[in-house]
């Protein structure tokens, strides 16, 4: 018995249940006429149990498939509690990022606001408090307070003072001399070239 | 065809589902849902496996790997209807682990055929069946895969040629020579 391949496949399909009902009944009427179509398709049937026997021999016995299951449903549980340790560790890392940017802003905020980076005048960047810190008060003639000057060690506090004494002497010297009137000057300071 | 074999639909797309028994959040739903759906295949899923890798790897691994995979992304589809989705996943493992280079053969589980069978029935059967498996695993990768998905689980060649991304004449073209292939591997066998 040999059949064109094309009628071959035709009754592959008509096993497979994949012909049109037109082509179904093309086929059932050439099979009417045509008596090795239908010894072919037996074959092919034979054929096919066959094959289905041998898939069917592929199955896992019932206790594999129990095993198989047991293990498959312990792994989706494993997967499934990793995956919301993701998620929460996730949710943690963003709450913990958003938590850092607050607590720098604030700290930034409170550093440029008291003072370190941006010291007022007349204080040191080393801050108010700082126990080196020597501070010089100066007055006017009446001893008003007109300003506070700082300075990082005495010594430099005793030169500042010592240099203001003497400007001030300096100063007192002059107006003692602008004022004496045994003095002749020439001309006024200004118009000296 | 199989009626547990239907298109599957992405999660959030209009479908025709059934109440979910038992509460919880969606995602707890989803994990009860997929565990079934599991449960409800595995025995198929092994033998899918089993067909298309042979003793090349280990068919408990395959669909192992399979459900992980899957897992990953469960979100995306509708476990309502799975057992298309979870054969799809199956077989493409099972070929990407066949075109892995290096693969080391595991034993036969039943080599001639189920193990609870009964010997004095079964002999010719078993000698038939022990012959066609080895003329399947013959079979290039996709030809057997096409074949166990038309023959085993009656799948229409739309959906094995959606599982096996190829076009529908390509299917019939590889189940077709497949089963010629077979007959004339088994020709002798047949005859005798």
């Amino acid at each position: 018995m040999s059949l064109s391949d094309s009628d071959l496949e035709l009754l592959e399909n008509h096993l497979d249940g994949e012909l049109s009902v037109a082509d179904e009944e093309a086929l059932r009427d050439r099979m009417n006429i045509e008596p090795e179509l239908g010894a072919m398709l037996e074959t092919l049937r034979s054929e096919r149990d066959a094959r289905r026997m041998a898939f069917v021999s592929m199955e896992p016995d019932d206790a594999t498939v129990e095993r198989f299951n047991g293990y498959a449903s312990r792994e989706i549980q494993r997967l499934d509690r990793e995956s919301f340790w993701k998620r929460t560790s996730k949710t943690l890392r963003f709450i913990s990022a958003a938590a850092a940017c607050l607590v720098i802003g604030f700290s930034v905020g409170r550093i440029m606001n008291s003072g370190v980076l941006n010291p007022k005048p007349g204080e040191r960047a080393g801050g108010i408090n700082d126990p080196n810190v020597v501070e010089v008060v100066l007055t006017d003639d009446n001893g008003h307070e007109i300003g506070v000057q700082r300075f990082p060690s005495r010594e430099r506090a005793n030169e500042f003072i010592n240099d203001v004494d003497q400007w001030h002497q300096k100063a007192r010297i002059q107006q003692q001399q602008m004022n004496d009137p045994n003095v002749i000057r020439t001309s006024a300071p200004e118009e000296q070239f | 065809m199989s009626d547990d074999v239907k298109a599957f639909e992405p999660a959030g797309a209009p479908s025709a589902a059934q109440p979910v028994s038992g509460g919880g959040t969606p995602s707890e739903v989803t994990v009860r849902l997929f565990e079934e759906a599991v449960r409800n295949h595995s025995r198929r899923l092994l033998a899918i496996a089993r067909a298309v890798v042979g003793t090349r790897a280990s068919p408990e691994d395959v669909v192992q790997q399979a459900i992980t995979n899957l897992f990953q992304h469960r979100e995306r589809y509708d476990w309502h209807e799975p057992g298309g989705l979870l054969k799809r996943a199956v077989v493409n493992e099972a070929l990407r682990i066949l075109r892995q280079p290096k693969m080391s053969m595991v034993a036969d589980d039943h080599p001639d055929g189920r193990d609870d069978d009964d010997p004095a029935s079964g002999l010719l059967e078993n000698e038939t069946v022990r012959r066609v498996r080895a003329a399947i695993d013959k079979l290039p990768e996709h030809y057997r895969s096409a074949l166990v998905l038309c023959e085993y689980d009656n799948m229409p060649y739309a959906e094995i040629a959606t599982t096996l991304g190829a076009s529908v004449p390509q299917v019939k073209t590889w189940i077709f020579r497949a089963r010629r292939q077979l007959a004339e591997m088994l020709k002798d066998y047949a005859n005798a």
